[in-house]
């Protein structure tokens, strides 16, 4: 007579535990090749921190950190338009520099007034003259209106992502 | 398919002709882009997204039809225009979060459309709607606001689902979807059939099972990612969205190595539905149909979408158990095989072959039934081996095997979409086999094939249906046979196709002299003209299919009843062409395939009788032994050996997945039978009501951790592949029992169930050409399988499955049901399934969502009825037949009809079986199930409505042609692309 017996299961334990998924993380790191990477880095240690301790300690690198860090203190204090307007001035007035080609007018001096020899320099002229191109539109770009960078930049209108 | 070629951006491309331009293009490798189309919903046109030129005039990519001399630009600035324009107003709607996106996986179309056309940024501004997020659901969330108004949740929903609950009100100050035009999803007539959430193209529309799991940053909290959001969101205006993008991109491949797609088949009904498992470990995602699943496509219902919490329940048998004293012990597996090789071995030779008897599970793989029956024949010589087939389905098998030769559909579900007329009988289809009836539904909505219903319930499909009939229950045979006689009677017979393809014709149609309509109307209770309208229906049509399932089957004569239905097909004409046939409904996913496997006492795998001397020798000749070691005695199907059982005749059982203590007839019988077994073996996914009478209790694997092949309702083989492995020391079924033949001598090597398929092929004819590799991916075969692979997705196209090719019409004698109600049991109960649960809840009942709609069981009472015994909603009732009582509370509906009542099988420890009785058709002794005799006494308690206020039964639709983009397009704010839109976010 075999009668019905209840029974409550042991519960299973579902998904994996911290083992396992630290166990498949290490296989997935050996794989792809940072275990062995992260293993001669450790292993290098004192060798690699005295090579970057050379380095850091240079007085180029510290000024790098410090400029780094200016630069940032003040990015953080622009509006990103304004920025993006003095920034792409600049490229616009670099561009026209290196793209500016003396015309003929160009070419020579005004030789008019100011110093009389510098204006009569038409070597020097030449030479002057892109930068005076480059500030030109670097002010007529400052000038420019834009409603947004992004849609300066892409020239496609955008009332927000 | 004719080929054609298009000039596209001045190249040549040759492809498929009149195929949507979008499909064209993708098979060429080329991504035009679009997201509302889906090549399973068609043009909805509202994305705007997929714009090209043709002859300088702009039109939708997803309207245009490949064809010769189609010439189509795309590169053009203005055409770009549009697509950016379309997309841009897509984006104004959906506000992008996307690497803290649950649906940032890889089929995300918004994203992966945004990225692909490289939009720098976006160019309106996305702005919450007044919506709340609608999480009412158990199963699935709306989010409006992150809803592109693409429609293909409502097409979905209209037009291949056919609920009809949701739309979009395209003319209102803020559209969005509504549910039965405005109600909360939970609260309204949403079915959770799941097909709306798995063709959004983005995350508006989400399984819930995705909330915290799918990706790396995904799971951290809103109020971490909300201020997340907002710095990028801060940032992209500077940057721009490519970057954005590109971290999302980022994301989208740091989620691939753990996310897995794998193909496997739906293990509740036998619609036989495949789609792909998304799985993060153990967890799943969500189940994700495609259009390229051969059976249901896009498809899904409530169940195969979302009721698989029981694959990781913490119910779940990982170790197997052995009585000991009263009670379960936890063993190892070498002690628990050993313990049933030992006990089967000791009864067989003890008892003799025939005092054992195998169960196979008709939710089980085919490899499994194939092996279940192999142990019972070749190692222990008997034929006492079945599976739940005989409960349901075996009356159905027998009309076709006395009429038409194969035990299995004519032919497939697109023949069932495009038959002029549909019968349905005694199938509550929208329930039970939620995906066909979806075919149906829209077949008759889109298309206008006509539904005829029969059946005493008033279900969705009659409630659908053109002629709805209501016979008195049992009374099938009657109606059926009035039917055939009208045909002839009027010249409806199909008499050219009689002639050439069916014998006993004469014979037949003596046989109907006293099926008259007025017999019929007397009898049945259908009035004369429905008959005769039905009759008329069905004669005239050029194509009808005809689908039944338990409500024929499950009666004293079910088997006369099937044959009636498949003797009123061949009158007619109505098998060997496309849209005709003969459909019995398969109740399991795998009913079908544990019988065409060998489950069946009488049958080996693919048909072959076990009394048939050459089916007998070409087995044992692949089995390597001699014919006279099989036994050519026909054995007993599980109803007789459970019986056999009770009168000590059986000594052991091996029982695999099937809940016989709960599902046979007289619950009060089996559970004696089996208390009185010398040994009896389970081997389940749970420790069911079964497995609790059981010695050993063998823990096997569910469907998804182990591979095979099933084979639903319409003979179509279909591989499942392993999505899971194993939960903790559970076993594949296929390498359970290839372990226990092993214990007994019998070590057949199996390392992977294709061998077992390799092996069944290799003998039996009906599955020649049947090979794992034929059924991989989507790939399917229907049976029978020429060697070279050739399948056969419509019978009897060239003769039928007799041994002159020939059909034949039975001849049938009216009898009435055996048990019908009296004086004192003055009422019938009917019984059968809800869409929501699934036999005796062991899958779905582990499914919390699922209680949330049913809470609990009840019976159902007709009004007329109610109000005669004072009974309300709610009132409790005791429902007693002549073996026992049950109490539940009523529900009263219409569904039922004077003095029949209805209770649904999957709930309580004993359930309705404690109330049926063991009376049964005599050819298969299937039980009468629906014939059973019951009083109802009203008790002095009420408690809540068993059935919730918001169970999708109570909601109201609303009917619609599908998206209707015409009302979005009529607004005088909607302008075409590309021209720039005042409020892109209102439509």
């Amino acid at each position: 007579m075999a009668e019905r017996i209840s029974h409550d299961v042991t519960p299973p334990r579902i998904g994996p535990d911290a083992h396992e998924e630290l166990e498949q993380l290490l296989q997935t790191l050996h794989e792809h090749g940072v275990l062995r990477l992260a293993k001669d880095v450790v292993g290098a240690n004192t060798s690699i921190a005295s090579v970057v301790m050379d380095g850091l300690g240079k007085e180029s690198t510290l000024n790098a950190i410090q400029n780094l860090a200016i630069l940032g203190m003040m990015l953080s204090e622009i509006p990103p338009d304004r920025f993006y307007r003095v920034t792409f001035a600049l490229r616009e007035a670099l561009d026209r520099i290196g793209q500016y080609q003396p015309g003929e007018e160009g070419g020579d001096a005004p030789g008019v007034s100011g110093a009389y020899r510098m204006l009569n320099d038409d070597e020097l002229w030449r030479a002057v003259a892109p930068l005076v191109e480059g500030v030109k539109a670097f002010a007529e770009r400052l000038d420019k209106p834009i409603d947004k960078p992004v849609s300066d930049y892409f020239g496609k209108p955008t009332s927000g992502p | 398919m004719a080929n054609c070629t298009i000039v596209l951006d001045g190249e040549r491309l040759r492809g498929r002709a009149d195929e949507p331009l979008v499909d064209f293009l993708k098979a060429q490798g080329i991504d035009l882009p679009h997201v509302c189309y889906h090549p399973s919903l068609g043009a909805l046109e509202t994305c705007d997204a997929c714009w090209v030129e043709v002859d300088g005039e702009l039109k939708r990519g997803c309207t245009l039809k490949s064809a010769d001399g189609l010439r189509v630009d795309t590169r053009g600035a203005h055409v770009r225009a549009a697509r950016e324009e379309g997309m841009d107003r897509l984006l104004a709607k959906h506000e992008l979060y996307c690497t803290v996106c649950e649906n940032n996986n890889g089929d995300c179309t918004l994203h992966n459309t945004m990225v692909d056309m490289q939009i720098p940024i976006q160019r309106y501004e996305f702005q919450r709607k007044p919506h709340e997020k609608d999480t009412s659901s158990p199963f699935y969330t709306y989010d409006p606001d992150q809803c592109i108004l693409c429609g293909r949740c409502v097409e979905a929903c209209q037009n291949v689902e056919v609920n009809e609950t949701l739309s979009i009100d395209f003319a209102s100050d803020n559209p969005r979807v509504l549910w039965d035009g405005g109600k909360e999803i939970n609260d309204s007539s949403c079915v959770h059939c799941g097909h709306c959430v798995t063709v959004c193209p983005c995350n508006a529309l989400m399984e819930n099972s995705m909330n915290g799991k799918a990706g790396p940053f995904s799971a951290m909290p809103w109020s971490l990612k909300r201020p997340m959001i907002e710095v990028v969101k801060k940032l992209e205006t500077t940057t721009g969205a490519v970057p954005v993008s590109g971290l999302s991109e980022i994301d989208m491949h740091l989620r691939q190595p753990e996310i897995k797609c794998t193909k496997t088949v739906c293990t509740y009904c036998g619609v036989g539905c495949s789609f792909e498992m998304w799985t993060r470990d153990r967890h799943i995602l969500k189940v994700q149909p495609v259009p390229e699943a051969p059976a249901n496509g896009i498809s899904t219902c409530i169940k195969g979408k979302f009721a698989w919490d029981f694959v990781n329940s913490e119910k779940r048998l990982t170790m197997p158990l052995i009585r000991d004293n009263g009670r379960f012990r936890e063993a190892d597996w070498d002690e628990a095989l050993d313990l049933v090789a030992r006990r089967l071995l000791e009864v067989r030779d003890a008892h003799g072959p025939d005092s054992l008897g195998f169960i196979g599970s008709s939710k089980g793989t085919n490899e499994q039934a194939y092996l279940v029956q192999k142990i019972a024949r070749r190692i222990i010589g008997t034929n006492n081996v079945d599976n739940s087939s005989r409960y349901c389905q075996n009356p159905a098998t027998k009309g076709l095997f006395r009429t038409v030769g194969y035990g299995g559909d004519a032919g497939s579900i697109k023949d069932i979409e495009q038959a002029e007329v549909v019968v349905i009988v005694g199938s509550n289809t929208a329930e039970n086999h939620p995906v066909i009836a979806a075919r149906i539904k829209a077949a008759q909505k889109l298309r206008g094939q006509k539904l005829i219903v029969i059946d005493p319930r008033k279900h969705e499909m009659a409630e659908r249906a053109d002629l709805f009939l209501r016979p008195k229950s049992g009374t099938d045979l009657l109606w059926a046979s009035a039917l055939s006689r009208y045909m002839f009677d009027h010249d409806l017979a199909d008499r050219e196709f009689l002639e050439r393809w069916v014998n006993g014709v004469k014979e037949y149609r003596d046989s109907l002299a006293p099926f008259t309509l007025e017999f019929a109307e007397t009898e049945t209770g259908i009035e004369r003209q429905d008959l005769v309208e039905a009759a008329e229906i069905i004669g005239r049509a050029k194509s009808v299919c005809l689908l039944w399932a338990m409500g024929i089957t499950q009666h004293s004569r079910g088997s006369d009843a099937s044959t009636a239905l498949s003797n009123l097909l061949l009158v007619t004409g109505n098998y060997g062409k496309p849209g005709t046939g003969g459909y019995p409904m398969r109740g399991h996913n795998n009913v079908q395939g544990a019988s065409d496997f060998g489950c069946l006492r009488d049958r080996y795998p693919g048909y072959g009788h076990v009394s048939d001397n050459e089916a007998r020798e070409r087995w044992a000749e692949g089995w390597g032994i001699s014919p006279d070691e099989l036994s050519d005695e026909p054995g007993y199907g599980n109803f007789l050996m459970v019986q056999a059982a009770d009168e000590r005749e059986i000594k052991a059982m091996y029982i695999v997945g099937e809940e016989t203590a709960f599902s046979d007839s007289n619950t009060h019988n089996v559970h004696t039978a089996f208390e009185k077994l010398d040994f009896m073996v389970v081997q389940d996914v749970f420790l069911s009501r079964t497995a609790e009478f059981a010695d050993v209790v063998l823990p096997a694997c569910p469907s998804v951790e182990q591979e095979g092949t099933y084979v639903n309702t319409e003979r179509r083989i279909q591989r499942s592949y392993q999505v899971l492995e194993p939960l903790g020391d559970s076993r594949p079924d296929w390498r359970i029992l290839t372990d226990v033949a092993a214990r007994m001598g019998h070590d057949w090597g199996y390392t992977h169930p294709s061998q077992v398929m390799a092996e069944c092929a290799r003998i039996a004819p009906m599955f020649a050409g049947v090979s794992y590799e034929r059924l991989e991916g989507w790939k399917s075969q229907l049976w029978p399988v020429a060697e070279d692979g050739t399948d056969s997705p419509l019978l009897y196209t060239d003769g039928f499955a007799n041994e002159d090719g020939r059909a034949n019409l039975y001849v049938l004698e009216w009898l009435p049901p055996e048990e019908a109600p009296d004086e004192e049991y003055d009422l019938l109960l009917d019984n059968g399934r809800l869409r929501e649960q699934f036999q005796g809840t062991n899958q779905t009942g582990r499914t919390e969502g699922i209680w949330q709609q049913i809470p609990h069981g009840f019976v159902e009472v007709s009004p007329e009825l109610a109000a005669e015994r004072g009974i309300e909603e709610g009132t409790w009732v005791r429902v007693s037949s002549r073996r026992d009582s049950l109490e539940f509370p009523a529900v009263i509906t219409d569904r039922v009809r004077g003095k029949t009542l209805f209770m649904p099988i999957h709930f309580g420890k004993p359930g309705v079986n404690l109330l049926t009785g063991e009376h049964n058709d005599p050819d298969v002794q299937t039980p009468a199930f629906k014939e059973t005799a019951v009083k109802l006494e009203v008790l002095d308690r009420r408690g809540d409505p068993p059935l919730p206020a918001h169970n999708y039964r109570f909601g109201h639709p609303t009917p619609t042609t599908g998206v209707e983009v015409e009302v979005k397009w009529g607004r005088g704010d909607y302008t075409l692309p590309p021209a720039q839109q005042s409020n892109p976010r209102k439509m």
